[in-house]
């Protein structure tokens, strides 16, 4: 190691110190942070059948789930599509509520970020159902099996 | 120079660990698809009885009103066929008329047998309830005296495109 001025020794140790507290702090703030989470993908939906006389029957999935943890003020979570939906088919995604939050209930999802769950306040990691439902018409027809990214988001409230 | 790398390099790290207070956003993939539907469903249980006729004249036709169809189709250019299981008896003839949907066509009355005939043409991607069914049984004097007997009328929708 090459001998360094007693003053630059100085000013490096300082920048050491300084750099480590700021890791620290970013370290705690990140264990507290605001996160929001989904377990994987649903299912395939696929509309399959209708009753006789009637528009065809819509399928649920519910299999996944969103965790939610807010610090630092009052959030909300968003959702929306990467693109738009087909002709007369409808995709409606529901947020169960968590402690502390509300939910809007079923909404129909298309490319501008729609309020899924409004009013989270801080508190722990919380869990909740995310449900999704198909709908279609049958003037839509048949439609080829494709995907969306459904995007959530959370964000300041209000 | 190595001062400053050193400190970069834990404010980097600094500011990474502190990156999860800032907005969140999470994303799934919704995979969907809609399939060919066609479905058809008809009520009633129609009972049809020649027991007149106008002297000089073959017996009288009899109909039978209050059946109804109901039809789902998301394809273009379905239509109905109908068929009955067994032939009829010599001389008497069941005939069977379906009102079409909207858009639709009716081949009107048209006699059944054991090769299905088709009673509505060109329904395209549409639901709809309530439709008119009407049976009608002819017989002519050579046919005599027909015991009561039963036949289960099939109808099949089958998808166009």
């Amino acid at each position: 190691m090459s001998e360094q001025p007693g003053c630059l020794l100085v000013v490096t140790r300082l920048w050491r110190v300084a750099a480590a507290a700021l890791l620290v702090a970013g370290s705690r703030l990140g264990a507290q942070a605001t996160r929001l989470d989904v377990s994987g993908s649903p299912g395939n939906l696929a509309v399959t059948s209708a009753p006789a006389g009637f528009q065809p029957a819509a399928v649920i999935d519910a299999s996944t789930q969103y965790s939610v943890r807010v610090h630092g003020g009052t959030k909300k979570i968003t959702a929306e599509l990467s693109a738009p939906m087909p002709a007369g088919v409808s995709l409606t995604v529901t947020l169960s509520a968590v402690s502390g939050g509300t939910s809007a209930g079923p909404v129909t999802l298309d490319t501008t970020p729609r309020d899924v769950v409004v009013n989270l306040s801080n508190g722990a990691d919380l869990s909740a159902t995310i449900t999704y439902q198909l709908t279609t018409t049958t003037e839509a027809g048949i439609v080829a099996a494709q995907s969306r990214t459904v995007t959530f988001s959370l964000v300041n409230y209000p | 120079m190595k001062m400053t790398h050193t400190a970069a390099l834990l404010l980097a790290l600094g500011f990474t660990a502190a990156r999860g207070a800032m907005a969140q956003t999470s994303t799934q993939t919704v995979t969907f698809e809609v399939d060919p539907i066609n479905q058809i469903a008809v009520t009633g249980t129609p009972s049809l009885l020649i027991n007149a006729a106008s002297a000089g004249n073959a017996p009288t036709s009899v109909t039978a009103t209050g059946s109804s169809w109901a039809v789902t189709t998301n394809q273009s250019g379905a239509k109905v066929t109908a068929s009955i299981a067994s032939a009829m008896p010599t001389g008497v003839t069941l005939s069977v008329q379906l009102g079409a949907p909207s858009g639709a066509t009716s081949a009107g009355l048209k006699a059944l047998g054991t090769t299905a005939v088709d009673v509505v043409t060109g329904i395209t991607k549409l639901n709809a309830s309530s439709l008119a069914l009407t049976y009608q049984l002819d017989a002519t004097a050579a046919a005599g005296v027909v015991s009561s007997s039963t036949r289960v009328v099939t109808y099949t929708v089958t998808g166009g495109v």
